[in-house]
């Protein structure tokens, strides 16, 4: 340390306090931001808390892992499984699982205006990858447990809900 | 309080006294760094309907009911680049500090707006700390407004020139601050002395069987089946992260810790397949800029043409030639949330891009842990051309 006067060193006794206060109104901001993390549990944007990811599993214990798929069918037909990288090519990669997993969350609650477009835009691309008009459109999630360490995995239960249904033709 | 505060000011002359030459450098490295390495890119939302919109908490995304109008994404994806090569040349460099964090926290709010975040504030806050700072002073346009001896004249001398070396201080407050939150949580759960769990196991099952990464040595390290292995890098990681705060107080082991923060990265780039390559230029900002400046000024030919890139002639050129380029990239057929002319090579994903910013952590480590030379930064006179 210098041991300087940081009076002489500062242009202005206003730049001093504004400093001053920056550096101690910052990490209580940051404590108060952790805080409502933790106690909300909500990831914030935009935000100085970076991701703790502070979970541990037990040695060779199963991992339990979540699956979001979308599924299709003409009028009287079974579902069939569409192939999302193809269906949301346009969509980066990383935001394939979330998006799939808000569709979901919005297709549990009823007349759900905030899907407003969806089953359009599915319906009218994934027409065009299965060759056949939509009648329904399903969003289904599955948990699957790890039961082997290569990664074989079982499946263990599956929920699906409904995006969009159309007459067909 | 008075005490506390006099501390302080210490601890502000000694942190990071860089002077305006190398402050000018560093702006340089950190818009060219960023322009090369990831330049957000929103335009491909446009595409998508009103149900993919899913913001986070407190974004200012929440206050639009859905995607803004194309011409909207556009003009920021183009507003962004445009900026970069502001601050690159150091045209009205105080006013494109601010301009371009605001540009890229919309950017962000808005890609950010399908339910996924990144942890990149710190890259977005960086520039509007150092406008504070001295770093449009040099080797740019803002440089060649203000007459030579005008300049010579009102630059402050060292000893009062704290007002303009606290920005990088306060940067690596901030940068502590994030790595207390991320190592506090982690101490509670991690460092339990029990050997039958593990929090660094956790995140490498998750990254192998959930998110699919199976580059380098991740695949190896699903196989690591012994708990004292597990139990230390737990708490190294610990360790790691809450000593950015705990060393804060002494500049000089700070600066070996984010040197240590580089080959961590690059760790966890080879081990978990996390980049996270968007730290090399906030780290960077703590190398020895000074000395970097001294070998500069040696130099007069490196020197008139580190001047010459501070015209408004050079950024009408790079504005025509890296405008329809970053266009050309952001039209490829892939989607992609930010660009880089590494897509170009196929280097910006998988193996090649950790591999690449691996080796970028790597060489700032070396660049980190070099012993410096003398701490004094070039005086006024000397930094100016």
């Amino acid at each position: 340390m210098t041991g300087i006067s940081g009076a002489q060193q500062f242009d202005g006794r206003g730049t001093r306090t504004f400093v001053q206060l920056l550096f101690v109104l910052t990490p209580a901001a940051v404590v108060f931001q952790l805080v409502l993390m933790l106690y909300l549990q909500i990831e914030p944007y935009p935000a100085l808390v970076m991701p703790a990811g502070a979970g541990v599993v037990r040695h060779g214990e199963p991992l339990t892992i979540e699956r979001y798929e979308l599924l299709a069918r003409a009028k009287d037909t079974e579902l069939r499984q569409l192939d999302q990288h193809e269906l949301l090519a346009d969509l980066p990669a990383q935001y394939r699982a979330k998006v799939l997993r808000h569709l979901f969350m919005l297709a549990g609650k009823p007349l759900n205006r905030k899907l407003a477009g969806v089953p359009e835009f599915l319906g009218a691309r994934s027409s065009r990858q299965l060759g056949f008009i939509l009648f329904e459109i399903v969003v289904r999630r599955s948990r699957f447990v790890q039961v082997s360490s290569e990664g074989a995995v079982e499946k263990q239960r599956e929920d699906r809900r409904i995006l969009g249904t159309s007459e067909a033709p | 309080v008075k005490r506390a505060s006099v501390l302080l000011d210490s601890w502000l002359a000694e942190f990071q006294p860089l002077s305006a030459a190398a402050l000018g450098l560093y702006r340089i490295f950190f818009a060219g760094w960023l322009l090369f390495s990831c330049v957000p890119s929103v335009s491909w939302i446009s595409k998508f309907p009103r149900g993919f919109f899913d913001p986070p908490h407190f974004s200012l995304a929440r206050f639009l009911h859905g995607f803004p109008a194309p011409w909207v994404l556009y003009f920021l994806d183009n507003a962004f680049v445009f900026l970069l090569l502001a601050l690159l040349v150091g045209y009205r460099t105080r006013l494109v500090s601010w301009a371009l964090p605001i540009t890229h926290l919309c950017l962000n709010h808005l890609r950010y707006s399908f339910g996924k975040i990144d942890h990149d504030v710190l890259l977005v806050l960086l520039p509007m700390v150092m406008s504070f700072s001295a770093w449009g002073s040099c080797y740019s346009v803002d440089s060649r407004r203000i007459p030579h001896a005008a300049r010579t004249a009102s630059a402050p001398p060292r000893e009062s020139a704290i007002s303009e070396h606290w920005p990088a201080a306060f940067m690596a407050l901030l940068l502590s601050l994030g790595f207390v939150t991320a190592g506090l949580p982690k101490a509670l759960t991690w460092v339990d002395f029990d050997l039958t769990t593990s929090g660094t196991e956790a995140w490498v099952e998750r990254g192998f069987y959930i998110t699919g990464r199976s580059e380098l040595l991740l695949p190896y390290m699903i196989h690591l089946k012994s708990p004292i292995i597990w139990e230390l890098m737990d708490y190294s990681a610990v360790a790691f992260e809450l000593s950015f705060i705990l060393l804060l107080w002494h500049p000089r082991w700070w600066k070996r810790v984010v040197a240590i923060a580089c080959l961590f990265h690059a760790g966890n780039a080879f081990m978990l397949n996390i980049s996270f390559g968007l730290m090399v230029g906030i780290y960077a900002l703590f190398a020895d800029w000074n000395a970097v400046a001294r070998w500069v000024a040696e130099r007069p030919q490196i020197q008139a043409r580190l001047n010459a890139l501070g015209s408004v002639k050079t950024l009408v050129m790079a504005s025509i030639i890296v405008l329809p380029f970053y266009w050309f990239l952001r039209s490829g057929a892939e989607a992609r949330d930010y660009i880089t002319p590494l897509q170009l090579l196929g280097w910006h994903e998988g193996r090649a891009n950790l591999l690449v910013a691996s080796s970028e952590f790597v060489l700032l480590s070396f660049v980190l842990l070099k012993p410096t030379g003398s701490k004094r930064p070039l005086s006024a006179e000397a930094s100016t051309s």
